[in-house]
């Protein structure tokens, strides 16, 4: 995994450093899902793309996102009153890839890219919250509602694939729509449906 | 185009994003005290009522003790009950950590406070030799009651009929040991303690499974039972190992209820010994003070 990493980096910025062909930049919002712990959220991702031939690109984009989940409960068990838990998710992600175009030129074309991430994520995972039960032996407690959670924040890797259709919408403008996932290692991973628009030149 | 590697990275970055779904959650940690806790009086830590939120979880429950959140007084253990000492003279917290299948923790610390209302005093009453006595208050929804026990065995002059300990400091600490028929009309206030005012004090004192512990226990807001076994068939038998307390219960015309309590264990439990056997005493009195 590492190898193909780094062997992709280095394709990039490679070609895009030799590269003479046009290139174009690009702006999309975005819907996230995270399914393993189920967050919803919304991001936008900036890229710019260097064209090495007419099926062959270099992209290279940023992502933020911002997700967050309510597990609803209200229920009361043994006396416990149970709270609803919250997650929360954001995360700022820089990718590197290639991009393999079919159709380049026309109205409509494709696009298909994958390649490495680099991401900053901080997530909060509510683990439990709850409010016990009144007791008189009691003189007090830390706290009369019960809070743990999780942070899982840091610097973390994977690897982003998606696929784009671009339609175009002038000389110089296209608008694309795109799924992409984006598969991180030990941290939230999550699958996006983008809207956007790019400027070529 | 060679596209195949392309569409395998996007399957495989699907089926990453895709795994399995994680609901995190800890256990709800619960705790009281099954009895109300006193200075240096055992009692039972519950967090039975702990649980988790995942059916079929498995618990385990570890103890800070001296709530001075620095170690963990006790190991993991599955056993949500533990019995414990209770460390506090007036108030202080103990923590509990509860743990489920996955790892997940839950932590809660809890304050405690102890309150025993009693005062010691000298007991006024007919015997030659006195007796301290410990008058418990106690706060009941329609009255006030005072709850007075010897705080000491009783001691009576030397006689054929019930026997003394040679030295003077262990008629001090154990008394006399006498027979039924004696204990029993010692007083005309204070009066031999039934099996039920025992059975009162050994609720009081944390049920049967602890007061025998909790009332030999040497705190000053407990009655400090001592062990001075008991004189049978003219031998002294169980010395430093047992105690035997005259109750005001007969078991039939031969024989009569009285209270044990051992060194070693922590157990209080009822016995029938021949009347004229000899045990000690504990004398005892209540008053009540209905309101208004």
């Amino acid at each position: 995994m590492k190898k193909l990493i780094i062997s992709l980096i280095i394709l990039a910025f490679a070609g895009a450093l030799h590269s003479q062909e046009k290139g174009s930049i690009g702006f999309s919002g975005s819907y996230t899902y995270m399914p393993e712990y189920r967050i919803h959220g919304a991001g936008y991702s900036v890229s710019f793309q260097r064209n090495l031939k007419t099926w062959l690109g270099l992209e290279a984009g940023g992502v933020y996102t911002l997700g967050s989940r309510t597990i609803e409960r209200g229920e009361t068990v043994n006396g416990v009153k149970l709270l609803d838990l919250n997650y929360h998710h954001a995360a700022y992600s820089l990718y590197a890839a290639p991009v393999i175009t079919a159709g380049s030129g026309r109205t409509v074309s494709f696009d298909l890219y994958a390649g490495p991430v680099i991401t900053w994520q901080s997530n909060v995972f509510d683990l439990n919250r709850y409010e016990l039960p009144v007791s008189p032996d009691y003189i007090g407690r830390m706290t009369d509602i019960v809070y743990v959670n999780r942070v899982l924040e840091g610097t973390f890797f994977g690897g982003i694939a998606g696929c784009r259709v671009n339609v175009r919408a002038g000389e110089n403008w296209q608008v694309n729509l795109g799924l992409n996932a984006m598969g991180i290692i030990k941290a939230v991973s999550s699958v996006n449906a983008s809207l956007g628009i790019r400027y070529k030149w | 185009m060679k596209t195949h590697p392309i569409l395998t990275l996007i399957l495989s970055a699907v089926l990453i994003a895709s795994c399995d779904r994680e609901e995190l959650t800890s256990p709800v940690a619960v705790f009281s005290t099954q009895t109300a806790p006193r200075y240096m009086f055992k009692l039972k830590l519950d967090a039975s009522g702990s649980f988790s939120t995942v059916e079929g979880d498995y618990l385990e429950y570890r103890w800070d003790l001296n709530g001075d959140h620095m170690d963990w007084e006790t190991d993991w253990s599955s056993n949500p009950v533990i019995t414990v000492q209770f460390p506090y003279e007036n108030n202080g917290y103990i923590g509990l950590q509860v743990k489920n299948r996955s790892g997940n923790i839950t932590e809660l610390y809890q304050g405690f406070y102890s309150y025993t209302d009693y005062r010691i005093l000298k007991a006024w009453t007919d015997l030659a030799i006195e007796f301290r006595r410990i008058d418990y208050s106690i706060d009941l929804p329609d009255r006030f009651w005072t709850w007075v026990w010897a705080y000491d065995n009783i001691q009576l002059p030397d006689s054929q009929e019930w026997y003394n300990f040679p030295f003077s400091a262990d008629r001090a600490d154990y008394g006399t040991l006498m027979p039924w028929a004696v204990a029993n009309a010692l007083d005309e206030d204070f009066r031999l303690p039934s099996k039920n005012d025992w059975q009162k004090m050994i609720d009081y004192c944390g049920g049967a499974a602890l007061a025998g512990f909790n009332m030999q226990v040497k705190a000053e807001h407990g009655l400090r039972l001592p062990c001075p076994g008991i004189v049978s068939s003219g031998q002294l038998q169980d010395h430093g190992e047992s105690g035997y307390y005259w109750t005001g219960d007969e078991a039939d015309e031969d024989t009569a209820w009285a209270l044990k309590v051992s060194a070693d264990s922590n157990e209080a439990e009822f016995v029938i010994l021949d009347k004229s056997t000899l045990a000690s005493v504990r004398l005892m009195i209540e008053f009540f003070q209905f309101r208004q």
